[in-house]
């Protein structure tokens, strides 16, 4: 269960104590400023204080859905996204492929210690990558379907055999873990592990943790990489410190107090309150967030045509031609400008622009998008008559009456539900709802009952194409899958392209599953977000401009580069 | 039914000769006489009519806009009050909230008199053992903090306005079962009690036809104080993102503007419309529930 809501949503995980512990106790976070009590007067020792709606899911790595940044400042990786987003050396100083790109061998550096004292060796890299490899869990264990068999010849070497070259080195994402306190537990044991001391190699060592308050960083000055002859980590930065703050609004004004120092994303009207105050920069970037919903398509694999006898969900969306009427009738613009303040991109296929040339761009004349009259025509042509009470029943009788949810935890999901109600009662639908819904109610009535219609919900991808092309694999009922959605060739390519080593080629595959999965109409991705930040200009130097944004992106350099100012 | 046979040895509820300036005309005229019950019916009636008419004239929740130069648009001739983050009518909203904030305060209150009056009279009444466990679980109830327990089953319970009904309506009868209970046990002694009982009337039917219309007038006067308070609590609510998501109401309204940044940047016109109407419909019932207190409880009056 624990990876559903969260897996790379991490605004979704974020904001999912806004609805509980968040909003019900935001009187008593604005009666204790614990920001101030906390923070105040720490910035001169040069501290990055940031506020957050959800800080940390866990410190446990093997388990973890949001926040890859944090674990990534505590557990050293083999390889690391750079600032560019694109794969370079990190703990590894030499990575060689062969055998076709199926086998790559890596050199580590030597004399690299955790932070209790123990040396880090490859055998703690081939612990850690075959107990990735082996529970599939969290967010970075994903990563590892390719992997069959890791080596470790000597204590500074370690190989990777892939079933096929990986389109993506899982080495980039996996911290590597220390083989002498995770060795011993079960793999239940691992599941439920807290990791307390959260004891890795990297550059930050954990201080203290507070569920859903606070998570303090200390420096770990022993770290090889603050080293400039040797590394680029530049930074001075003492401690790290997160808090957990009850709303955006709360943010935002702990910002303008100089109570943190960068904020977490921010919706658009709340980010304008930022724009041109003194000592912030509001800063917007390409997002890699898809705001959609997904139709219910959950077929009897049987009896194609025939809804699985475990979906709760209308069979008429079995019907593609009432799927893609649904698209035709979504004004995508009014969605953008109206929800977004016009701060983001209408949305058309799987993938957001942000990943840069793995995104299809469908050019405008061929989307389905914001045109009501194609899509009673499509419906009339279907068969859907209109019937007395002005909702379209199909020639057998039955009414198109649909169900929408919304997760009332993130405010644009319900935005969106209400404005798009209309559109698609416009053309003949009946729409209930829309129910908004909290989280844990959602995920089981999606993910685990599959009784649903259509379901307003969020992702936000890693800078690679697999994770969000799998959200639609076929392996994914009752886990990722929003839709249900499974198409045998689509899945060849979902599944060839994680194995292929060329990138034109790759590309090409990438680009043909999204048109498949665009075609189908499972999905009707409604916008792409831009990603909205703020931070203080006077207490810390050295912020860089990192696609995806200042905090919670997919490199870790823009932590690692600032300084007191 | 053998009560029905007998002649019955109470007087009339109305002529309770301790009871002066009982007759239901009189009660109307006094609370109009009443200056705070005079603003307050006025302020009332204003509502009703408002609500009423929003919830035929608008559809909850109003169209959104269709241009992002439609949000946030300040007043105008146009648009009297401006519009929200989503470019719809500030005016509109008002207009269907009012209805909410009734329904919720109405209904919240009917549910909580009931039991407050089931739990006050029987208990009052046939006292004893039952008297004091029933008014043990009512202490419990009122020395419960009232606000966490509503944000707690609101945010556990489905999300909806009868949710947000049920919740408030059970934690706010225990008051009202404390002071109807006060009430019965000076009615219990009463001789027309005396006389029904020894003639022998069930208790039911002595509750119902005797004690019940005695106490009425606090009934009354206690459900209009409540209904102030369960609309002040169905916008916090409201605000705190526990109320039906998908409905405007005047909590929804500021929870709204806060949450959209309309406060910081100064939208006053999605901020002050709301908050206005909570605290006015909330003043109109105060002040005819205190009025009606001042007028059917002279002692009070009197303090």
């Amino acid at each position: 269960m624990s990876g559903k809501e969260g897996i790379l949503a991490d605004p979704i995980s974020r904001r999912q104590f806004m609805a509980y512990t968040g909003k019900a106790g935001m009187a008593a976070m604005l009666a204790t400023p614990i920001v101030t009590a906390a923070c105040g007067g720490e910035t001169a020792s040069g501290v990055l204080r940031f506020g957050h709606l959800n800080i940390f899911d866990t410190p446990n790595p093997v388990v973890t859905v949001s926040s890859p940044d944090m674990h990534w400042l505590v557990y050293d990786r083999l390889m690391e996204f750079d600032a560019n987003m694109s794969p370079a050396l990190s703990l590894a100083t030499n990575r060689v492929l062969s055998n076709g790109g199926r086998t790559v061998t890596y050199t580590i550096r030597e004399g690299v210690e955790f932070h209790d004292g123990e040396a880090l060796t490859s055998a703690d890299v081939k612990f850690s990558f075959e107990l990735y490899r082996d529970t599939k869990k969290g967010l970075f264990g994903g990563f590892f379907e390719p992997l069959e068999t890791v080596e470790a010849p000597d204590d500074a070497t370690v190989v990777l055999h892939f079933s096929g070259p990986p389109a993506l080195d899982p080495s980039v994402g996996a911290p590597i873990l220390p083989r002498h306190i995770w060795q011993d537990m079960s793999s239940e044991e691992i599941d439920q592990f807290g990791n307390d001391e959260m004891i890795g190699s990297g550059p930050f060592k954990l201080n203290n943790y507070a569920p859903s308050e606070r998570l303090e960083l200390d420096r770990n000055s022993d770290w090889w990489g603050w080293s400039s002859n040797d590394g680029p980590k530049q930074g001075t930065i003492e401690a790290l410190i997160k808090v957990q703050l009850a709303n955006e609004e709360t943010v935002a004004n702990s910002l303008r107090n100089n109570e943190i120092d960068v904020t977490g994303e921010l919706a658009s009207d709340i980010w304008d309150g930022l724009v041109g105050e003194s000592d912030i920069e509001a800063v917007e970037y390409p997002g890699f967030l898809l705001d959609h919903f997904g139709i219910n398509v959950y077929e009897d694999p049987n009896n194609p045509g025939q809804p699985h006898p475990d979906s709760g969900g209308n069979p008429l969306l079995l019907d593609q031609r009432i799927r893609e009427a649904m698209s035709w009738a979504i004004d995508r613009q009014r969605l953008v400008d109206i929800v977004l303040g016009g701060r983001g991109q209408k949305g058309t296929v799987v993938l957001p622009p942000g990943m840069g040339a793995s995104f299809l761009e469908i050019p405008e004349a061929q989307q389905a998008n914001g045109n009501p009259d194609r899509a009673r025509q499509i419906l009339d042509e279907a068969g859907y008559a209109v019937g007395d009470d002005g909702i379209r029943v199909s020639p057998d009788g039955q009414r198109l009456s649909f169900r929408l949810f919304a997760s009332s935890v993130i405010d644009r999901l319900p935005q969106y539900a209400e404005l798009i109600k209309p559109m698609l009662e416009d053309i003949g639908m009946e729409i209930q709802g829309v129910f908004a819904e909290d989280d844990p109610t959602l995920i089981q009535r999606v993910f685990v009952d599959a009784d649903w219609d259509m379901y307003t919900w969020v992702w936000q991808t890693p800078p690679d194409p697999t994770f969000m092309l799998s959200v639609q694999s076929c392996d994914q009922f009752g886990n990722l899958s929003d839709t249900y959605y499974c198409d045998a060739e689509y899945e060849d390519l979902f599944k060839a392209q994680q194995v292929q080593g060329d990138p034109a080629e790759r590309e090409r595959m990438v680009h043909q599953a999204q048109q498949i999965f665009y075609d189908a109409f499972a999905y009707c991705v409604m916008a792409y977000p831009n990603r909205l930040q703020a931070h203080r200009t006077d207490n810390l130097t050295g912020w860089i401009f990192i696609n995806n944004g200042v905090t919670v992106n997919w490199s870790t350099e823009q932590y690692l580069v600032l300084s007191e100012a | 039914m053998s009560g029905v046979s007998l002649p019955d040895p109470a007087p009339p509820a109305g002529q309770a000769a301790d009871r002066p300036g009982r007759e239901e005309s009189g009660v109307m005229l006094k609370l109009w006489r009443n200056g705070k019950g005079r603003i307050g019916l006025v302020l009332l009636a204003f509502f009703l009519v408002y609500g009423a008419a929003g919830f035929f004239a608008y559809e909850n929740p109003p169209p959104a806009g269709f241009t992002v130069e439609d949000r946030f648009r300040s007043p105008s001739v146009d648009e009297l009050l401006g519009t929200d983050n989503l470019g719809r009518s500030v005016w509109q909203q008002l207009a269907v909230g009012a209805g909410i904030s009734l329904a919720v305060g109405l209904a919240a209150t009917a549910i909580a008199v009931l039991i407050g009056s089931a739990a006050g009279i029987t208990s009052g009444y046939i006292g004893g053992r039952f008297d004091q466990l029933a008014m043990g679980v009512t202490d419990m109830f009122i020395t419960i903090p009232a606000l966490p327990l509503i944000i707690v089953l609101a945010a556990v319970l489905s999300r909806g306005l009868p949710t947000i009904i049920v919740v408030i309506g059970v934690t706010s009868w225990a008051v009202p079962a404390r002071l109807i209970r006060a009430e019965v046990l000076s009615q219990r002694e009463r001789t027309f009690i005396l006389r029904a009982k020894a003639i022998g009337m069930r208790p039911l039917h002595i509750m119902w036809s005797h004690v019940l219309p005695n106490v009425a007038g606090i009934v009354l006067a206690n459900a209009i104080l409540l209904t102030a308070a369960a609309v002040l609590t169905e916008a916090v609510l409201a605000f705190l993102g526990l109320g039906d998501p998908s409905l405007i109401s005047w909590g929804k309204m500021l929870q709204n503007a806060f949450s959209s940044g309309a406060t910081s940047l100064g939208y006053w016109w999605v901020l002050i419309p709301p908050g206005l109407m909570i605290t006015l419909l909330v003043l109109a019932f105060t002040l005819v529930g205190n009025a009606l207190t001042d007028v059917i409880d002279p002692r009070r009056r009197a303090e």
